[in-house]
């Protein structure tokens, strides 16, 4: 295969971990996110980022991003994300915010290939166009690449949102609950895809999640925040508790041992 | 059913994972036949789509070619088109009147006409994208709003900048004040914490303001002063004249090669704010740099020919429509869907009324509405 060697060209340079040392964040004077510090998280991990509605998981994710003023340090291996320039950081991180993309007057192919080539990548369009055609494809969606981005549905949407993210071949992926619009099927199909993509490119994958079943059965470590502060982190199956999950989300829940020796949640009441 | 199954083989979204170690996907991908097959189609159909929109941009330019000539040709001097031809290749030649008609009257108002119109349509095509609505234009925002109060100080009090020549006064004051609210609505966007939003309502509020100063300054104008301004405000291209086409046309060459450069920043701002800063676009600066430019294309326009609402709101909607929201083509299609309005309208202001012509701003919403309710209505097929 002659694409063998060249294979190597699309892998990351060395497979850097991340890791945030004391970061916080402040909307005008008030401080919502407290002393945070997290990692290393080593290359070709998902870690779920999982809390109650408020605690912060969403702007941690948009701090990590470089999107808010955040104090602290952020490190990819070597590089301090904290300190790039907006376009430079873009090169190693991609997110995907929480809002489906809108409905714009643009083809589903052009969405994507502006994701790859804004901000300055020097990248042809014929390139731009086989790789996000085949992004597309690969999501499942390729039959739409050349479908009006008003006729997609939610779920549709947000899979062109991940592809955006995805065709800009970050080593930091960010996704801000990338399964909310979606199906019980392409939930699924998308946390296979998103670890598979995270393991085979070792990429550093940050996930919100509001599904704790998806994040015992997808990711490798779990980030726990409530009220801003961290509440723990560490391999899924030793976060997610029931102890822990009484104190963030105050319910009762168990951990049983369900089909094909899975871990899974179940939830008893409310404390 | 078995057609989608032959298009995308194996390509459900895990399953290239074991055959693929390393992560070259996009050559192992190619190198299926069947794949390189599509991709072509795929290539193929992309490129007609952008031959589409070349098309409709050079039938557009056309369209304007045949629109200023119609302009040209037409008015209450009846010359004829031998007449006409006559007085631009020889001009020494014809009597002084003709002359003048032609050279002094009718190119400088078709030519300004048109050049109006592309300023606002390009101005209001990035406003609606920076500000994230459909609704932005220089008009809804105040630019043109702060230009009459402007005019109406020189007109009415006689307000003027010092150095400049009396011909220039209202003008001048129409563009200072018009640069200024620009550029109050650029403070507001620098604003820490102001949204688009922010910006769109302050603009609103500028609308208002510099509508009740210019009802104080009618309201103590004498009735000479008073009839001026109130023409003024309904835009007139009878303030055309050469350096003024030569002013606009200069600040289009600089500004719009600027704003094409910025195309691909627009397009991804379109996509949302958050996203387009995720792919390496400085949101915030690509956006004081489109307002700046936005201002300086508008404040000229409006401040040469007074009020022209419409044209800055419809032309890029009518843009989308044509071509989609790939700023390389919409934003230039937003410029010439304005020039060819702006055109048309100034034959219908000669010609709605026998040897009137009825100011060009009221004209711009009579024809303009009709037409883009036309397009904006149409079903998308």
């Amino acid at each position: 295969m002659t694409g063998y060697s060249r294979a190597h060209t699309h892998m990351p340079d060395t497979l850097s971990s991340l890791r945030v040392e004391h970061l916080a964040v402040s909307f005008g004077r008030q401080e919502v996110l407290h002393d945070i510090s997290l990692g290393p998280l080593p290359a070709g991990t998902t870690t779920a980022l999982l809390g109650p509605n408020g605690s912060g998981k969403s702007t941690l994710l948009r701090a990590l991003a470089g999107l808010l003023p955040a104090r602290g340090a952020i490190w990819l291996g070597e590089h301090g994300l904290d300190r790039m320039a907006s376009r430079e950081r873009a090169r190693f991180c991609a997110y995907l915010p929480q809002t489906l993309p809108p409905t714009v007057a643009m083809e589903v192919l052009e969405a994507v290939m502006v994701a790859r080539q804004a901000g300055g990548a020097r990248v042809d369009t014929a390139t731009a166009l086989a790789e996000s055609l085949a992004l597309l494809d690969r999501l499942g969606i390729g039959e739409l690449a050349l479908r009006q981005m008003n006729a997609l549905s939610g779920g549709q949407r947000q899979l062109v949102g991940l592809a955006q993210a995805l065709v800009r071949r970050p080593q930091v992926l960010l996704l801000d609950e990338p399964l909310s619009a979606l199906d019980l099927h392409h939930q699924v199909a998308v946390m296979d895809f998103v670890q598979g993509e995270t393991r085979r490119r070792g990429l550093v994958t940050v996930i919100v999640l509001h599904d704790l079943n998806v994040a015992l059965q997808h990711a490798d470590h779990a980030v726990v925040l409530c009220e801003g502060r961290l509440l723990g982190e560490g391999p899924s199956l030793a976060i997610v508790t029931p102890d822990m999950l009484r104190k963030a989300y105050d319910v009762r829940a168990r951990i049983e041992q369900c089909s094909r020796g899975r871990p899974c949640v179940i939830v008893d009441g409310i404390v | 059913m078995a057609r989608d199954h032959a298009a995308q083989p194996a390509l459900d979204m895990a399953g290239s994972d074991s055959s693929c170690s390393a992560s070259d996907d996009l050559s192992a991908y190619r190198a299926d036949p069947r794949i390189a097959e599509r991709l072509a189609r795929v290539r193929s159909a992309y490129a007609g789509l952008v031959r589409r929109r070349w098309i409709v941009l050079a039938i557009l330019a056309v369209l304007i070619v045949a629109s200023v000539t119609l302009d040209f040709s037409l008015g209450p001097a009846r010359l004829t088109p031998l007449q006409l031809a006559r007085t631009l290749l020889n001009p020494g030649a014809v009597p002084l009147p003709q002359h003048v008609i032609v050279w002094q009257i009718r190119l400088p108002y078709a030519l300004m006409a048109v050049l109006v119109g592309l300023a606002l349509g390009i101005s209001g095509g990035e406003m609606q994208t920076i500000l994230d609505n459909p609704l932005a234009s220089p008009f809804t925002l105040g630019v043109s709003a702060a230009a009459a109060f402007g005019a109406s100080l020189a007109i009415v009090l006689n307000w003027r900048l010092p150095f400049v020549p009396q011909e220039w006064i209202v003008s001048a004051d129409a563009f200072g004040f018009a640069i200024a609210s620009a550029v109050m609505l650029e403070l507001v966007a620098r604003l820490r914490g102001s949204s688009t939003a922010t910006v769109v309502l302050f603009g609103i509020a500028l609308v208002f303001t510099f509508h009740a100063l210019v009802s104080l300054v009618q309201f103590v104008a004498d009735e000479d002063s008073l009839q001026d301004l109130v023409f003024w405000t309904m835009g007139s291209l009878t303030r055309a004249d050469w350096p003024k086409v030569g002013v606009l046309a200069c600040a289009s060459l600089v500004i719009t090669p600027l704003s094409l450069r910025a195309a691909p920043a627009l397009t991804a701002l379109r996509l949302g704010e958050d996203r387009a800063a995720s792919f390496g676009v400085d949101v915030r600066r690509a956006r004081i740099a489109s307002l700046l430019r936005i201002s300086v294309l508008a404040s000229l326009a409006v401040s040469f020919v007074g009020t022209i609402g419409f044209v800055g709101l419809i032309a890029p909607h009518i843009a989308r429509r044509l071509v989609g929201e790939d700023h390389r083509y919409y934003l230039p299609a937003a410029a010439l869907v304005g020039g060819l309005v702006m055109s048309l309208s100034s034959i219908a202001a000669k010609n709605i009324v026998p040897n009137v012509v009825v100011p060009v701003g009221i004209v711009t919403a009579l024809v303009g509405i009709p037409f883009f309710l036309a397009i904006v209505l149409r079903v998308r097929s």
